[in-house]
């Protein structure tokens, strides 16, 4: 009987360990992105239009009314976090010129679907614009096993470079 | 002329009956194995992965233990942090977060300040932001004040926050060669005098987040749930499911 509590318990704590990988934190992404001297932080306010666009792309409604962002030279870099099946995967995504230059995965908190933080995969995006509808302008392969999570990457590399977008139409 | 019976005739009758017995006494077995495989077979399309249990019973069964509480308090808005889950009153903000350390009232809200997130709160309590450890100078240790300014104590040392909590800045050195004593930061704590009310709602909505009924009915479909016996009985469950394909079988083998 204690052994049975034991592995109880044992099957609950593993319960409350969610697996949570850091692969680049994301004040390093930053350093990694910009040198030295990263560049202050700014907000991008959510209007109703911005909401109503990363609502159609995300399929669902950003959380909050504000995300920061960091620019400088024609790049600007957004960390934002997107749910895969269950759990917020933090993702880096730089755009320069209107074009993903880097998208990395820098927490991952999925039980499955991991393989998406593999270079090979993120390669895929590179250089990626957006189309008609705010979709990317080329297909992404796949991943068996890691589809949620690789509609998320897309998701997240489409709302980056709609919102550098919106903040290069505000500046200009 | 006497001719004896074949062997396997006089087998048949005796496979027969305990065929039948043995179908009888797997009847409730089987209804349990076949039923919770068959809910647990369709668990993702009945969402039971996220559904969870409120019931307290199962939850002590369970053994879920009582969650530490810490809050803060501001113009009659409880921000508590319960095992790294932010509630303001009983709404819960955001997913897993980290150990909270203070709050700041704002010009148009309220920040959040903990130890690897930020979150920022309209007057109304809807969410304006939330942020990670990329908008924070470090790990947060403390949330304190200087000349009404939000201050922080990291990992890296004290930093000022601006009027919109976007950017850090280091403190600077006092005036006179003295450094600042401690106790000149304010350093915030948690209150303990939370409302009973709010303080019974957050522990169960903790706890009932630790157990999902996918888990009980697997542990259901084992028979974890009723101890070795429970796991015994639905091993036996089984062996009589698999006894009586086999009896099965072979009579129907005898009969053709």
């Amino acid at each position: 009987m204690r052994l049975l509590w034991l592995a109880l318990f044992l099957l609950f704590c593993s319960s409350l360990i969610q697996a949570e990988s850091v692969y680049l934190s994301p004040e390093d992404f930053l350093s990694q992105t910009f040198g030295e001297n990263v560049p202050a932080a700014q907000a991008f306010w959510f209007t109703k239009a911005h909401r109503e666009a990363a609502t159609r792309i995300l399929g669902h409604a950003p959380a909050g009314a504000r995300l920061r962002y960091w620019q400088e030279n024609g790049r600007s870099v957004w960390i934002m976090d997107e749910i895969g099946k269950e759990y917020p995967i933090t993702f880096g995504v730089v755009v320069n010129q209107q074009a993903i230059e880097q998208v990395r995965v820098l927490i991952y908190r999925e039980s499955r679907g991991w393989e998406i933080r593999s270079a090979a995969f993120a390669r895929q995006f590179l250089q990626a614009h957006l189309a008609a509808e705010q979709k990317l302008d080329r297909q992404i392969d796949g991943i068996t096993g890691a589809t949620l999570s690789v509609r998320a990457m897309q998701n997240v590399t489409r709302l980056a470079l709609y919102l550098d977008q919106q903040i290069n139409v505000a500046t200009r | 002329m006497n001719s004896t019976p074949k062997p396997r005739l006089r087998k048949r009758p005796q496979i027969i009956r305990w065929h039948w017995r043995l179908g009888l006494l797997t009847i409730p077995l089987a209804l349990w194995l076949v039923l919770s495989g068959l809910i647990l077979n369709h668990s993702n399309w009945l969402e039971l992965d996220q559904r969870t249990v409120g019931l307290q019973w199962v939850l002590d069964a369970y053994r879920i233990p009582q969650p530490q509480l810490q809050t803060f308090v501001h113009d009659q808005l409880w921000i508590s942090d319960v095992e790294e889950a932010w509630y303001l009153n009983q709404a819960r903000i955001g997913g897993e977060l980290s150990t909270l350390r203070g709050i700041w009232p704002l010009q148009s809200g309220l920040a959040l300040i903990g130890e690897r997130h930020l979150a920022w709160l309209d007057n109304t309590g809807a969410l304006l932001e939330l942020a990670g450890s990329e908008a924070l100078p470090g790990r947060i240790l403390q949330v304190g004040e200087h000349t009404g300014q939000l201050l922080v104590r990291s990992e890296h040392g004290l930093f000022l926050a601006d009027a919109e909590v976007l950017s850090w800045h280091p403190l600077p050195d006092p005036p006179s060669s003295n450094p600042y004593p401690d106790t000149h930061f304010n350093w915030q704590q948690g209150t303990t005098s939370t409302p009973q009310e709010i303080k019974q709602a957050l522990i169960h909505s903790w706890r009932q987040h630790q157990l999902h009924w996918e888990r009980v009915l697997l542990d259901l479909h084992a028979g974890r749930v009723w101890g070795p016996i429970g796991s015994f009985l639905a091993t036996l469950g089984s062996l009589g499911l698999l006894l009586l394909c086999l009896s099965g079988l072979w009579m129907w083998w005898q009969r053709r």
